[in-house]
């Protein structure tokens, strides 16, 4: 989970944004952690450069703990 | 002795006599089209199939290769032209580029690719510098104005920044017609070209600023920015990126919801071009400026347009921008497929001076966040198309 994170700690920089609390599974990207979906969007590319996997691809991502099982299908 | 054509990349160097020789050959090999990727051998298959008035096509390499008895005997290359004008079968049939979309089959006419052609006596010293594809429209604009004045035609087309600067030097080119993408190669500035008397941009977008740029490196020349077509041929000449159209050219277009469309009349015989009503959907994007004289701007090609989330961005807009930061060289904007956005912005970067952040902030300040490119990416150089334009994939 660490290099996730990692990465969207990279797109909160990117954008100027930050987010101050703890990265849990159920953090919600866009409530709790305040991406929005053009941020979701960088988001996909780097971790599809990454992992191979375009998260997006079949259904909705909502949490940290969505993308994990994604990339570890 | 008058050369005809150089080009360093092939090592060929031709002048109008050894042309004349070889226009004179009892037989001539006439292909009913091209087979050949050498400049003069294109050349002289293309004024070959003009002598003996015989349909010729520009496409891949053909291989039929038919001989003809020779009925001719030029003593001159005045001549020769004087027999090509008379010709009443000829035309050439070619494709778009493509650049955009699926390429479209063309068919011209002499007097359609020579429309805009100008010859007299004042024209005899120019020598052209060819930094189009030989074998695409706006290549053979260049070869039409310098053949038909027996200049001289020095290939630019492919060769590396300093083979450029080499040749324009050496055969005292005075006429050079290239893409934006094509003089941006040349900065920053390595000599200044007082003999160049012409500077031609076509093809892409007229970049603002490039012109001022080219004018330290061109001090003695006159710019002007060409709007031409395979469709069309060249259709309008503008200083700078503003068009104001003629009565005469006025009836040629008109201008629907933001797109350019062209009427059947100037544009070539062609079986492929959808026409609505005797008109052509040109898929240029302009901006109307003032309606009476008719004056408009370019703002991209329709396909151009790149959609984020339902909005549509204009890629030149962005690169545009990011051309003004200090340090960087060249740009291109483009989009990248995406599940949740459709497309996601990214940005190729030519420079060393600027960071990610520093390109974003300040774009940041000057359009939307949809606008704002979210993949940046620094590179050595942005890839040309085999046309010379750059290349949006």
């Amino acid at each position: 989970m660490e290099k996730i994170i990692e990465i969207i700690r990279r797109v909160l920089e990117n954008n100027d944004k930050t987010f101050n609390g703890t990265f849990e599974a159920q953090s919600s990207l866009r409530s709790d952690i305040g991406l929005d979906s053009l941020d979701l969007a960088e988001l996909t590319v780097i971790i599809e450069e990454e992992y191979g996997v375009d998260i997006f691809e079949d259904g909705f991502v909502e949490t940290v703990g969505d993308i994990m099982a994604k990339i570890s299908k | 002795m008058q050369l005809f054509v150089v080009n360093i990349g092939e090592q060929v160097s031709k002048t109008y006599d050894e042309l004349l020789i070889d226009l004179n050959q009892p037989e001539l090999a006439c292909p009913s089209s091209m087979n050949t990727t050498n400049i003069y051998e294109f050349y002289l298959q293309l004024i070959v199939s003009m002598i003996l008035d015989k349909p010729f096509q520009i496409k891949g390499v053909g291989t039929s290769d038919n001989v003809y008895h020779n009925p001719y005997r030029f003593n001159s290359i005045d001549e020769v032209i004087s027999r090509i004008k008379k010709n009443t079968h000829w035309q050439l049939e070619m494709e778009t580029s493509g650049t955009t979309g699926l390429p479209k089959k063309v068919t011209h006419t002499f007097t359609s690719l020579t429309r805009n052609i100008k010859m007299n006596e004042r024209r005899r010293a120019d020598v052209w510098g060819l930094a189009y594809n030989p074998t695409h429209m706006a290549g053979l604009q260049v070869f039409f104005q310098a053949f038909l004045n027996k200049n001289t035609i020095v290939n630019l087309f492919g060769l590396s920044r300093d083979q450029v600067y080499e040749q324009i030097e050496k055969y005292n080119v005075s006429h050079i017609s290239a893409t934006p993408t094509f003089y941006k190669l040349l900065l920053p500035a390595k000599t200044v070209f007082h003999k160049v008397q012409q500077i031609t941009f076509g093809g892409e977008k007229f970049v603002e600023g490039l012109q001022m740029e080219m004018k330290k490196i061109f001090p003695s020349a006159r710019f002007t920015n060409v709007y031409a077509s395979t469709e069309a041929g060249a259709l309008f000449a503008a200083n700078g990126n503003i068009f104001s159209l003629s009565e005469k050219n006025k009836s040629y277009v008109k201008i629907v919801e933001g797109e350019l469309w062209i009427h059947k009349s100037v544009l070539s015989e062609s079986s492929d071009l959808k026409l609505q009503d005797d008109w052509y959907a040109s898929g240029d994007m302009v901006e109307v400026i003032q309606e009476v004289p008719l004056t408009f701007k370019f703002l991209a090609r329709k396909n151009e347009m790149i959609n984020v989330g339902g909005s549509k961005v204009n890629p030149n807009e962005v690169e545009e921008l990011i051309l003004k930061l200090n340090g960087v060289k060249d740009v291109k904007v483009f989009g990248k497929e995406n599940s949740l956005m459709g497309n996601i912005l990214c940005a190729d970067v030519v420079s060393e001076m600027v960071t990610e952040k520093e390109i974003k902030s300040f774009l940041k300040n000057h359009l939307p966040g949809y606008m704002v490119p979210r993949i940046i990416k620094f590179v050595p150089e942005i890839a040309m198309t085999a046309t010379g334009k750059k290349s949006r994939v």
